[in-house]
C-alpha cells in the first residue's frame, strides 16, 4: 500500500517535471529524471557500498571488552 | 547595571546555585536560566564591545555581533528546549553540568578575544563529560575519558596555537585569522594550531571519532545537550576565523560523505544520529570554505535550523531509550502503536533535515546550494547532491523506519513522558515554521540578504524528486532482502586505533621491556655469581688467603729473620 502510493507519487513528480520547465544552473541538471534517476542511484550505491564496508568493519558488541 | 552583565554568565552563576534549591525544584531552576538569560539577551544587549585589560595584556571578554547573536539565539533556545526535555531528571550533577556547558558555550560566541575564547571552550570541555559520567556505566566512564582526553588536548592545542600567534601579531583579537587569499599554506604555525584546535572539536575527518563514541554513551537528556553545542562553537571559530579558507571546501565535502556509508551499517540508533550530526557539519564546513556572504549565511543558517531538528531526532531517540531501555536498531521496531506523539516528531525532524521543502532543513540548506552553483563548484555540487541523498537514507528513513515501523519488536510501552513530549512538540513545530516563514531567521543571519527559497519551483520539485525516488529505492532494497539486516554489532571506526592498536602496541612494548629486564637480570645475576665464586675462592673461609697458619710456623720465622739479621749485623 505504502510501496504503491510512493511509486505514484515518483511517476506524478516526473510527468510534472516534463509539464513544468524548470531552470538549470548545470547543462546535466536539465536532463529530465537527473534528480529522479540520481537520488534512486546514489541512496542504491550508498546502501550497497556500505554493506561491503560492513562486512570489515563490523564487529561483535564485546569486541572492545576484554 | 543589566546591560554589562555578558551573555552567559546569569547561567554560569546560577548553574552554582542549582544545588541550594530542593532536588524536585532543580530541574524546574534549570528550566528557568536559559529563559531569563535570553530574556536578557533579547532585551538588555546591543551590539556592543566590553574592553578589558589584564596582565598588560588587552582583551575583549564581550562582543555582541550579528554572527555573535546568530549563535547566541539559538544556543539559549536550544538550552530552553533540552532542559524542558530534562524537566524528570533528580541528578544535581547533571543540571549543574549542563548548565555550565550551555553557559560556557553561550560565553564562548561572545568572547572577543583569544584567551577568552580559550576560557569558555574548556569549561565546556570540563563541564560537558559529566552528561556522559552521569550514565554511570563502565562503558560510559570510558568513553568519557576519552571524550575528555581528546576535548582538553584540542584545548591545548587552541593555547598552544594562540601564545604562538600572540607572539606573531601582538593582538589576542578573535577575528579573521587566515589571510585573504584564504590559503592555509601561507598561514603561521599558530594559526595552524587553531585551525587544527577547530578542527577537532569540528570533528573534520580522521579526527571525528570521539563525536561518535562519546555522545550515544550519554544520558538520555545528555545527548540532547551534547548534540547542540560543541560541535557548533567550532562551526562558529570557524565562520569567525577562517572564512573563505579553500580547503574546507575539500574538508566539508568528505565529512557530508564518509559518515553516511558508517551510517548504514551502525546498529546504535543513537550513533547512526552522531553519524548524521557530522555529515551535516561537512555542509556548514563547505558554506565557510567557500566564504562569500551567501555561504557563509547558508553555514550559520544550516547551524540554526539543524541545532533544532538535531535536537529533536535525539529526543525522540532518547525517548525511545528512555522507555524501553535501548536504542539498537536489531531489538526495536513497531513503536508506532506505543509512542505515536514520539513517532511523529521524530518523522518531522527526519523530514527537515532530509530537507524537504517546507522544512527548515530545506530553506538553510538552499542558501548553501545556491552558494556552491553561484561559485561554480561542480564537483562539490555532485558530493553534496550524493550526501543529500545519504542523509535521506539514515536520518530520513532509517532511524524513524527501524524505532518505529519495520518489523515489529514486540515491545509495548508507555508514550514519552508530558514534559518530553511538549520539548519534543515545540521543536517540530519550529522546524515547520522555519519551513514556512524562513524570513525571520534570514533577517537575524550575519549578512543583508534577500532570498525566497520557493521563488525557483524547479527547486522545491528536483529536490523532492530526489528524496522520494531515494526513498523509493530504500523501499526496493527492502523487498528484495539486499538492505543489510540490523544485527547486534559495533562498527569499527578510527577509535580503532586509540581503543584498540595503540593498547596492544603498548603491551607488546611493554611485554618487550619485560623480557629484556628478565634476559638482563639474568645475565647480571650470572655475572655476580661468578664474582661471588673469585671472591669466595680467594677470600672466603677455604680461600687463598685465609687460610690458617701455625703459630709455630711463625716463631721459626721470626728466628729464622732475627738470626739471619744478627748475623748481617756482625757482618
Amino acid at each position: 500500500m505504502i510501496f504503491k502510493s510512493l511509486i505514484a507519487a515518483c511517476i506524478a513528480l516526473v510527468i510534472v517535471e516534463i509539464i513544468f520547465h524548470r531552470h538549470a544552473s548545470f547543462p546535466w541538471e536539465s536532463w529530465p529524471g537527473f534528480y529522479a534517476l540520481w537520488g534512486f542511484v546514489s541512496l542504491f550505491a550508498i546502501v550497497v557500498l556500505g554493506k561491503r564496508l560492513g562486512r570489515h568493519l563490523k564487529r561483535d558488541e564485546s569486541y572492545y571488552d576484554d | 547595571m543589566m546591560t554589562s552583565l555578558p551573555p552567559g554568565v546569569i547561567i554560569l552563576i546560577g548553574a552554582f546555585l542549582i544545588p541550594l534549591l530542593p532536588r524536585s525544584a532543580q530541574a524546574a531552576g534549570a528550566l528557568v536560566l536559559p529563559i531569563v538569560s535570553l530574556a536578557h539577551l533579547v532585551f538588555f544587549s546591543d551590539p556592543m564591545v566590553l574592553e578589558a585589560e589584564v596582565l598588560g595584556l588587552s582583551l575583549m571578554p564581550v562582543r555582541i555581533d550579528k554572527l555573535s547573536l546568530v549563535f547566541g539565539y539559538i544556543f539559549h533556545i536550544a538550552a530552553i528546549l533540552a532542559a524542558l526535555y530534562a524537566l524528570h531528571v533528580r541528578s544535581t550533577v547533571e543540571h549543574v553540568a549542563a548548565m555550565l556547558y550551555v553557559g560556557s558555550a553561550i560565553g564562548a560566541v561572545f568572547a572577543g578575544d583569544l584567551l577568552t575564547l580559550f576560557v569558555y571552550w574548556e569549561i565546556t570541555a570540563l563541564s560537558s563529560v559529566f552528561l556522559i559520567f552521569a550514565s554511570r556505566t563502565e562503558s560510559s566512564y570510558r568513553a568519557g575519558i576519552r571524550y575528555l582526553i581528546i576535548q582538553v588536548g584540542s584545548g591545548v592545542l587552541l593555547l598552544s596555537g594562540i601564545l604562538i600567534h600572540y607572539q606573531d601579531v601582538g593582538s589576542m583579537a578573535f577575528g579573521q585569522l587566515i589571510g585573504a587569499a584564504g590559503d592555509l599554506g601561507e598561514a603561521s604555525a599558530g594559526v595552524w594550531l587553531i585551525f587544527l584546535a577547530f578542527g577537532i572539536k569540528c570533528a573534520f575527518p580522521l579526527l571525528h571519532n570521539w563525536l561518535q563514541d562519546a555522545y550515544p554513551q550519554a544520558t538520555v537528556t545528555g545527548a540532547v545537550f551534547l548534540s547542540a553545542f560543541t560541535t557548533k562553537l567550532a562551526i562558529y571559530a570557524l565562520a569567525r576565523g577562517f572564512p573563505g579558507t579553500d580547503a574546507l571546501i575539500g574538508i566539508g565535502v568528505v565529512m557530508t560523505l564518509f559518515p553516511i556509508f558508517f551510517a548504514v551499517i551502525e546498529n546504535d540508533l543513537r550513533k547512526v544520529l552522531s553519524y548524521s550530526l557530522n555529515n551535516q557539519l561537512g555542509f556548514m564546513v563547505v558554506g565557510i570554505g567557500i566564504g562569500s556572504q551567501l555561504a557563509l549565511n547558508g553555514a550559520v543558517a544550516h547551524a540554526f535550523v539543524h541545532i533544532l531538528y538535531k535536537g529533536l531526532l535525539f529526543m525522540s531517540m532518547g525517548a525511545v531509550l528512555y522507555r524501553t531501555g535501548t536504542v539498537r536498531a536489531s531489538d526495536l521496531g513497531g513503536l508506532y502503536q506505543s509512542m505515536p506523539w514520539t513517532a511523529a516528531f521524530c518523522i518531522v525532524g527526519a523530514m527537515s533535515i532530509s530537507a524537504f521543502p517546507l522544512f527548515s532543513g530545506f530553506v538553510a540548506k538552499s542558501l548553501t546550494m545556491s552558494a556552491v552553483v553561484e561559485g561554480y563548484y561542480v564537483w562539490t555540487f555532485v558530493g553534496l547532491l550524493i550526501a543529500s541523498a545519504g542523509v535521506m537514507e539514515h536520518s530520513g528513513i532509517k532511524i524513524p523506519y527501524f524505532a518505529f515501523f519495520g518489523h515489529d519488536s514486540g515491545i509495548r510501552c508507555k508514550e514519552a513522558p508530558l514534559h518530553m513530549c511538549l520539548a519534543m512538540g515545540v521543536t517540530a513545530l519550529l522546524c515547520i515554521l522555519i519551513g514556512w516563514f524562513p524570513q525571520p531567521l534570514y533577517a537575524i543571519l550575519p549578512y543583508p540578504i534577500a532570498y525566497a527559497p520557493y521563488a525557483d519551483l524547479g527547486h522545491s520539485l528536483t529536490q523532492l524528486q530526489l528524496l522520494l525516488f531515494a526513498a523509493l529505492a530504500f523501499a526496493v532494497l527492502l523487498r528484495t532482502g539486499l538492505y543489510p539486516p540490523e544485527k547486534a554489532t559495533i562498527t569499527l571506526d578510527t577509535d580503532w586505533f586509540y581503543r584498540r592498536l595503540v593498547p596492544q602496541w603498548l603491551r607488546a612494548i611493554t611485554n618487550g621491556i619485560r623480557r629484556q629486564r628478565e634476559g638482563l637480570s639474568q645475565a647480571g645475576d650470572r655475572f655476580k655469581n661468578s664474582i661471588m665464586r673469585w671472591l669466595l675462592h680467594h677470600y672466603g673461609p677455604e680461600g687463598t688467603l685465609a687460610r690458617a697458619w701455625p703459630t709455630g710456623s711463625m716463631v721459626l720465622w721470626v728466628a729464622i729473620l732475627l738470626g739471619s739479621s744478627l748475623i748481617l749485623y756482625y757482618l
